[in-house]
């Protein structure tokens, strides 16, 4: 709920507009950047500065000229401290109505509502001390790299590492971020480029295994993408020994 | 006063009353949970009502399944914007499991339901009686499987799917409430999707 408050300090009125995480607020586009043939990242202009922690989500609304309005929430793409633009990467769900605009229509300059963040559980703040292993299929990579710039900027200590499945070089997503990073991995699973150094193939107990053994301690998990991929890595880790309640799930239909 | 994106159609119509304010109907039954997917021995499952009712009763699932059976058709609806309509839902009421365990006391006022593999959420008790809600194992006829909670969850349509726990082990009525998983990270306490009580205000 929007409160307004008004202070009047001598003859000038200073209104401070304080903002609930549940308004909807006017934001703009200010950027797109194709990051793969269908993953895009959005930055939005926000009317005011806003704070997300690693992990948390946004959701965006769009309206039609008859009033009809779509709303759906989206991972931020990085963790912001005070900042008035908003980073979400989004993946073209083919036939989806508000994804279908957003790849094919919305440009810079354009109008959108935003409202957020949401969320207090799939996420990363600097504070947090333990080992953390990311794991990632497909889109449900933009939580991670929130996650890893963030620890990146941050100068945490923290052991962290991210093992993220893509089909092809062409469909990583954060390229720039991720191709050189020591805390980043890449497994490719439909084909490889002849100079590739990276992993070849699906996520499976080996590569787990391999990753978890280079921890010094056991690792909190965190786990994104679509849920067979999901249970896959899942069920992989619960073979491996480790317990449930360190595994942490992000799932997308 | 609302800024139009132009272009923008949409696919659902506007008028439809049967969709909540925010919700798109989908025909596939997305699967969202926050960690691994339990596996349960039907050997090994149990379900315990305790707490504010007058004499707990702890059920394995031979004697669960031995229970009057109800149905409940009905539309379901998850926070993160998609509905499904007209689903067949199969289980014991939550009526007939309080019935069982002697009737609530004059001090219950919430049900708090219990899952395996540590999940909660936290329900009035209104939401659970008067045949609001259930403890089902079967959906359009088929047992739920335990990716959509199976063998067993709470079932409470009206609210956002987030409050029919997946795998549930134990239904606790209490005398004050005691916020779930979801509701002490980021979501609203009650959860009515024709309110779209989605998330909590944390600022």
């Amino acid at each position: 709920m929007a409160t307004i408050t008004t202070a009047i300090l001598g003859k000038k009125n200073v209104t401070a507009m304080s903002i609930s995480n549940n308004d909807w607020v006017d934001a703009t586009v200010e950027k797109i950047v194709i990051e793969t043939p269908s993953v895009k990242t959005f930055t939005f202009k926000l009317p005011h500065a806003m704070h997300n922690i690693a992990g948390q989500h946004y959701e965006l609304r769009l309206t039609a000229t008859n009033g009809y309005q779509a709303a759906r929430p989206y991972s931020s793409a990085s963790a912001m401290a005070n900042s008035d633009l908003l980073e979400l990467t989004i993946q073209h769900v083919p036939g989806g109505e508000v994804t279908s605009y957003l790849h094919s229509q919305l440009k810079v300059g354009d109008p959108i509502q935003a409202r957020g963040p949401f969320g207090k559980f799939f996420v990363w703040e600097p504070t947090m001390e333990e080992s953390i292993f990311l794991i990632a299929g497909g889109a449900g990579v933009v939580p991670m790299h929130s996650i890893i710039t963030s620890h990146r900027d941050s100068g945490s200590t923290a052991e962290m590492k991210l093992l993220y499945s893509a089909r092809t070089f062409d469909d990583i997503i954060y390229k720039d971020d991720f191709l050189a990073a020591p805390t980043v991995e890449i497994t490719l699973t439909k084909n490889q480029p002849a100079d590739w150094h990276g992993r070849q193939g699906r996520i499976n107990q080996a590569a787990i295994k391999e990753i978890l053994d280079g921890f010094s301690q056991t690792p909190s998990i965190y786990i994104c993408g679509m849920s067979p991929f999901v249970n896959a890595v899942t069920d992989g880790l619960l073979t491996l020994g480790i317990s449930p309640a360190t595994i942490k799930t992000e799932r997308f239909n | 006063m609302t800024q139009i994106n132009e272009g923008f159609t949409g696919k659902s119509a506007a008028s439809d009353d049967r969709l909540p304010p925010g919700q798109t109907q989908v025909t596939q039954w997305p699967v969202l949970s926050y960690g691994p997917t339990p596996q349960i021995d039907k050997a090994d499952w149990s379900l315990t009502i305790d707490g504010e009712v007058n004499s707990p009763v702890t059920l394995d699932w031979e004697a669960f399944n031995k229970l009057p059976q109800s149905t409940l058709t009905t539309d379901i609806h998850c926070v993160t914007r998609w509905s499904r309509f007209g689903m067949e839902w199969e289980g014991v009421l939550i009526d007939d499991l309080i019935a069982l365990a002697g009737g609530l006391t004059t001090n219950a006022k919430f049900a708090i339901a219990h899952s395996y593999g540590g999940y909660t959420t936290n329900l009035p008790i209104w939401d659970v009686q008067g045949g609001h809600g259930m403890i089902a194992t079967k959906a359009d006829g088929e047992p739920l499987t335990p990716e959509h909670g199976g063998l067993a969850r709470s079932f409470v349509p009206h609210l956002y799917l987030w409050k029919s726990a997946k795998w549930i082990t134990r239904l606790t009525f209490t005398a004050s409430d005691d916020p779930g998983f979801w509701e002490v990270n980021g979501y609203n306490n009650y959860g009515d999707p024709w309110k779209e009580e989605r998330y909590s205000d944390e600022y």
